[in-house]
């Protein structure tokens, strides 16, 4: 998917927290599409943590790391 | 000689009891007499009485109100005719012959009045022997016997008695009349009024007088006051008595005798009086007492029950006293184990710790173990297929069988997690069956679970095979089933499961070519899965996703119930492909199963860890996650399903720009809106939609693809040529008002009278000599004011609405028959579908049809993507208004993009042939008349005509998307409104530079009073603008899109702040 698209189909949570926010200060409403600053901290934090610590990858590398390691 | 007529006065006053008998005792003498009655108000009957007497000698009389005695007496005296005058009380009697006795006395002429005896008689008129009343008289008769003084006798007392014992002349009454208003002592002042008057008495010592003593004398009604009046009287006659010849001591002696008794009867009187006050007193006091006593013996009742419950109170105090010592001893004995067991364990619990920190060493010693490959063992990782077919190429020894993983290696799934599928199943079933998904989703994990211990007790891997899941599961929530329902039940799950795989799943594009290269070199293909569906689902599956001949065999974990994860599975696939395990490479996305597992048994594991795949994984999780708490996430999670169908599609590739722009912008949105149309169609059901020209071509495409694709029959659809100009001229058959008038103003490009004309399909040349007439310098003239007076003028003028309505009725005919010949007026209820903003051809259409007289018109729902509820207010009578996306009644300012830029949604849903003008008559019926291609505005359509179909081809295919990932959801309209909304405010407010360039191409023109090209391109403002924000203000204003503007700018802080000056602007107006 190139940037492109994702930006028009997925806004990142910041992008639509940026977008509600002429609302906000505009005129009173209903919360609309603003995604909610837990939420995007939820978002944020997963992110991070698939990003960091993605299973899959974790094992591979201790693996090779075993691997490469002198054998007793 | 004729016997002298004598009067007798008889005053009534109830005693009906006794008037009979004192006017028969009258009547008996044997005088010559008349007798008159005056009845004083009675109130027992004594009138009925004295009206009952039919003797002529018998005079009566009523009073109208009660007079008093002395009145009432009066009235009769001055009534009586006789020379002499005799008085009866009502209630006494005569003795036989009194009269005549008396007469005989008087007759002599020595005196003036006479007396006689009286006999004291009680109620029943026999005689009283013995009374304080009969000792009185006797005692005032010794008087006048021993002195034969009047004026003694009369100082001593009364000896009359009564009114009754007087007989006397008429004489003497005309000298003495009237009679004293005393009530008690009126006789006894007459009498001595006469006396001292010098009148001559007489007595007459028989007892010729009955006097009755009953409960209602007069005089016994208040004694005091009877001997006040006495004395009253005595203190004014008796010095006129004193003073008259005779002996003076013997007067005074019986007046003090008087005045001593008066004395006396009066302090007895008081005593009395005293006496029955005391008793009232006491009486009413007693009952307070009484009432007191009650009152002391309840309280004191009270008392003892306020003391029981006390009693009682105190022995819950004491029972509670008890208990809270007793639980205070447990808690102290539990308190002081506690202390005991803090203070004794403490190494215990060290050595526990030490024990857990032992064992989590132990596990991340036996994690290392496990993760501990054979020196010989080739284990690589690659980052997509060209990666391993390097691999292969290099690789020394040949590969003979290629092994691969399906799920995520070969199939790239579209959504996460997988039991999303399952939840979805679920869900289905459940509402086929009608019960909670919850339980039916509960009932599949037991019948999971149940399968997968009873395959390990076996001494198999934990694996089980979809058919047995489905029958347990059907049989779990069904048991009283029959077999026929049970088995259409099984095939309704499994056809749910097999579609919703079929579109959560895509084949990856590289894996297709990779495979066709690898059987180009004579690698032998084996897919390998861990996977509880069965080999002939995995087959069907992989076939209609485009691997159809390229895969040899396939080896399914559920199907020998074995797993990759044990080696079982491999092992098992080696003995029946007959292969060396190191003439196989496996490539899989599971490190264990597919990299190390292989490895451990000798062949080449190669871990797949395509960067995309983990990207996709993470997102897709993560909002799945998110999607419970509502707003946007679930429109998010709907989105990520779609954005990756469009990545694995090869038709979403299309280098295009319109294209793009309708698959990525306008296909949301669109699709949303859609989506939400089919969920209003299938609550309303309404008979037949009508999708209308032209900006509802595009929805119409939509819908009937949706119902293609869903395989839901969903009502018809049909097109209608209608545009808001030709329902228009329709709408004015009756006339043009003033509210109709000033839509054709709306615009603020309107030329006055020229706009409205033109608005409803009127010639503007045919009004010129009538808008000249109403002060319009020409037709074409401005009109800011709408009610402006010569606009009001010139609707009034009879002539205008007279040129007006032939062409309005022609207008109608021709519209009533193209909408009849679509069959608009056959149905009970339709529904008009558009793009909106003021529903104007739905209320036009009402105006127009549903008024006549003989109309058949149906209810109609308009749906429409946006409704601004602009140029008409009022409120339909024949079905309603739903804007879908954007509707103002709301009032969410966060759906307004849509109506900050309507030109971009009509131009991405307009469709390519021209607007309606008009409709002509033909052989099969009414055809429509569109605006010629020769027009200046419709040449800039075509021009730009490829452009909009690659743009609707896009939403289309973005549409297609949409439905899958709607499925694969079960997300509702309003759970992914929001979503939508946001994207429409991107498209809106925040377009990049590209975009702009994109839709300023675009022509568009307007259909409804004028045929002016719009420019959407924001060319205007320069620069040099943004310095001058008043000016650069004043043409952001004039710009259909004032957003493009900003687009030139890298950040949307620019936007962003524009945005909200706009919204205070428009909060500053609706305030």
């Amino acid at each position: 998917m190139n940037q492109r698209r994702r930006a028009r189909i997925l806004p990142s949570a910041f992008r639509l927290f940026l977008m509600h926010l002429p609302f906000r200060f505009g005129r009173p409403g209903g919360p609309g599409f603003a995604p909610g600053l837990r939420a995007s901290l939820a978002w944020t934090r997963r992110v991070l943590w698939h990003a960091l610590f993605d299973h899959e990858r974790f094992k591979y590398r201790l693996v090779r790391l075993r691997q490469r390691l002198p054998r007793r | 000689m004729p016997m002298p007529l004598i009067s007798v006065v008889i005053p009534s006053y109830n005693h009906a009891r006794y008037i009979g008998e004192a006017i028969d005792s009258v009547l008996a003498q044997p005088v010559e007499l008349e007798v008159l009655v005056r009845d004083d108000a009675s109130t027992d009957g004594s009138w009925a009485v004295l009206q009952g007497i039919r003797d002529p000698r018998v005079r009566i009389w009523r009073n109208e109100s009660n007079l008093g005695a002395h009145e009432n007496l009066q009235r009769l005296l001055a009534d009586a005719r006789g020379d002499y005058l005799a008085i009866l009380d009502s209630d006494d009697r005569y003795a036989p012959g009194r009269l005549a006795r008396c007469l005989q006395v008087l007759e002599q002429g020595n005196c003036d009045l006479v007396g006689s005896d009286i006999r004291l008689i009680d109620g029943e008129g026999a005689p009283v022997a013995a009374h304080w009343w009969i000792d009185a008289f006797g005692e005032l008769k010794a008087v006048w016997r021993e002195t034969g003084d009047w004026a003694a006798t009369l100082l001593s007392g009364n000896v009359f008695m009564t009114t009754s014992n007087f007989v006397f002349t008429r004489r003497l009454w005309q000298r003495l009349a009237p009679f004293s208003t005393h009530r008690y002592v009126h006789d006894y002042d007459f009498v001595l009024r006469a006396l001292a008057g010098g009148a001559r008495l007489a007595w007459i010592d028989e007892a010729l007088l009955d006097y009755r003593l009953h409960a209602s004398n007069t005089i016994s009604e208040k004694p005091l006051a009877a001997n006040l009046e006495a004395s009253s009287l005595l203190r004014e006659h008796a010095p006129a008595l004193l003073s008259a010849p005779g002996d003076v001591a013997m007067r005074t002696a019986c007046l003090n005798g008087q005045w001593a008794r008066i004395e006396r009867y009066e302090v007895e009187i008081l005593r009395a009086l005293q006496h029955e006050a005391l008793v009232r007193k006491d009486e009413e006091w007693g009952r307070l007492v009484d009432d007191r006593d009650k009152w002391i013996a309840e309280r004191d009742q009270w008392i003892a029950e306020r003391d029981g419950w006390i009693a009682e109170r105190d022995g819950w105090i004491a029972e509670r006293d008890r208990r809270v010592a007793e639980q205070e001893a447990r808690l102290a004995q539990a308190g002081a184990e506690i202390a005991a067991f803090r203070r004794a364990p403490l190494k215990a619990a060290a050595r526990i710790r030490a024990r857990a920190a032992m064992g989590w060493l132990r596990g991340l010693r036996a994690q290392w173990r496990g993760l501990a490959l054979p020196g010989r063992a080739q284990m690589r990782r690659v980052g997509g297929f060209s990666g391993l077919r390097r691999i292969i190429e290099r690789r020394e020894r040949r590969v003979a069988a290629l092994s691969f993983d399906i799920f995520d290696t070969l199939l790239a799934r579209c959504i996460e997690p997988p039991e999303r599928v399952v939840h979805r199943v679920a869900t289905l079933l459940a509402q086929r069956l009608e019960l909670p998904v919850e339980q039916v989703l509960a009932q599949r994990q037991i019948a999971e679970r149940a399968l997968r211990e009873e395959a390990l007790a076996a001494g198999h891997d934990h694996e089980c095979h979809y058919d047995e899941i489905v029958e347990r599961w059907i049989a779990g929530l069904l048991p009283a089933a029959d077999a026929v329902r049970k088995a259409a039940l099984v095939r309704f799950a499994e056809d749910c499961e097999f579609d919703l795989e079929r579109l959560a799943l895509r084949a990856k594009p590289n894996a297709r070519l990779f495979l066709a290269w690898a059987r180009g070199q004579g690698i032998r293909i084996i897919a390998v899965s861990d996977m509880y569906l069965g080999k002939r689902h995995l087959r069907r599956l992989l076939d209609e996703l485009g691997y159809r001949g390229l895969i040899d065999r396939i080896y399914v974990s559920s199907e020998y119930r074995a797993g990759k994860y044990s080696g079982r599975l491999f092992g098992h696939v080696l003995e029946q492909e007959g292969l060396r395990p190191e003439d196989v490479l496996h490539v899989g996305d599971n490190f264990l199963s597919d990299a190390m597992a292989p490895c451990r048994l000798g062949m080449a594991g190669v871990f797949l860890d395509e960067r995309h795949e983990r990207r996709r994984r993470r997102r897709q999780q993560t909002s799945a996650a998110l999607s419970v708490l509502g707003g946007v996430w679930p429109g998010r999670m709907m989105a990520e399903v779609l954005a990756e169908r469009l990545y694995l599609d090869d038709r979403a590739k299309r280098d295009e720009v319109y294209f793009q722009y309708g698959l990525e912008v306008l296909g949301p949105i669109f699709s949303t809106f859609v989506h939400g149309l089919i969920e209003r169609v299938r609550r309303d059901r309404p008979e037949k939609l009508f999708f209308l020209a032209r900006d509802g071509a595009l929805f119409m495409r939509m819908y009937e693809e949706a119902g293609a694709l869903l395989g839901e029959t969903l009502p018809p659809a049909c097109y209608a040529y209608a545009s808001r100009r030709v329902v228009a001229g329709a709408a004015v058959a009756e006339g043009l008002d003033h509210a109709k008038a000033v839509v054709g103003l709306y615009n603020p490009k309107q030329h006055g009278l020229e706009s409205i004309l033109k608005t409803y399909g009127l010639n503007p040349g045919d009004f010129a000599d009538l808008a000249r007439r109403h002060g319009f310098t020409h037709i074409g003239e401005r009109l800011d004011d709408w009610n402006d007076a010569r606009l009001l003028a010139f609707l009034d003028d009879a002539e205008v609405q007279q040129r007006i309505r032939p062409a309005g009725q022609q207008a109608r005919e021709l519209l009533r028959d193209y909408f009849d010949g679509l069959g608009f007026f056959a149905a009970r209820r339709v529904a008009l579908v558009d793009i909106g903003w003021n529903a104007t051809i739905q209320r036009f259409l009402e105006d127009a049809f549903a008024g006549e007289a003989d109309a058949a018109y149906p209810q109609v729902d308009g749906y429409y993507f946006a409704f601004m509820n602009g140029m008409h207010q009022g409120a339909l009578a024949h079905g309603g208004i739903d804007g879908l996306m954007l509707d103002v009644r709301r009032a969410e300012p966060q759906e307004r993009a849509a109506s900050d830029f309507e030109e971009l949604f009509e131009q991405g849903a307009r469709a390519l042939h021209a607007t309606t003008i008009g409709y002509r008559r033909t052989a099969d019926g009414v055809e429509p008349v569109l605006k010629d291609d020769a027009a200046p505005d419709r040449q800039a359509e075509l021009r730009c005509n490829p452009h909009i179909e690659a743009l609707q081809q896009g939403v289309m295919l973005c549409f297609e998307h949409y439905l899958a990932a709607q499925r694969l959801t079960g997300f509702g309209f309003d759970a992914v409104r929001p979503y939508a909304l946001a994207l429409a405010e991107r498209a809106v407010v925040y377009p990049t530079r590209a975009e702009v360039a994109a839709i300023s191409k675009l022509a568009h023109s307007e259909d409804f009073g004028h045929d002016h090209l719009l420019d959407l391109s924001g060319r205007d403002v320069g620069w040099r603008d943004f310095l001058r924000p008043r000016l650069l203000a004043r043409k952001l204003a004039m710009l259909p899109w004032r957003y493009a503007p900003f687009a030139r700018f890298r950040t949307p802080l620019a936007s962003a702040a524009a945005r909200a000056l706009h919204l205070l602007q428009l909060k500053r107006r609706a305030g």
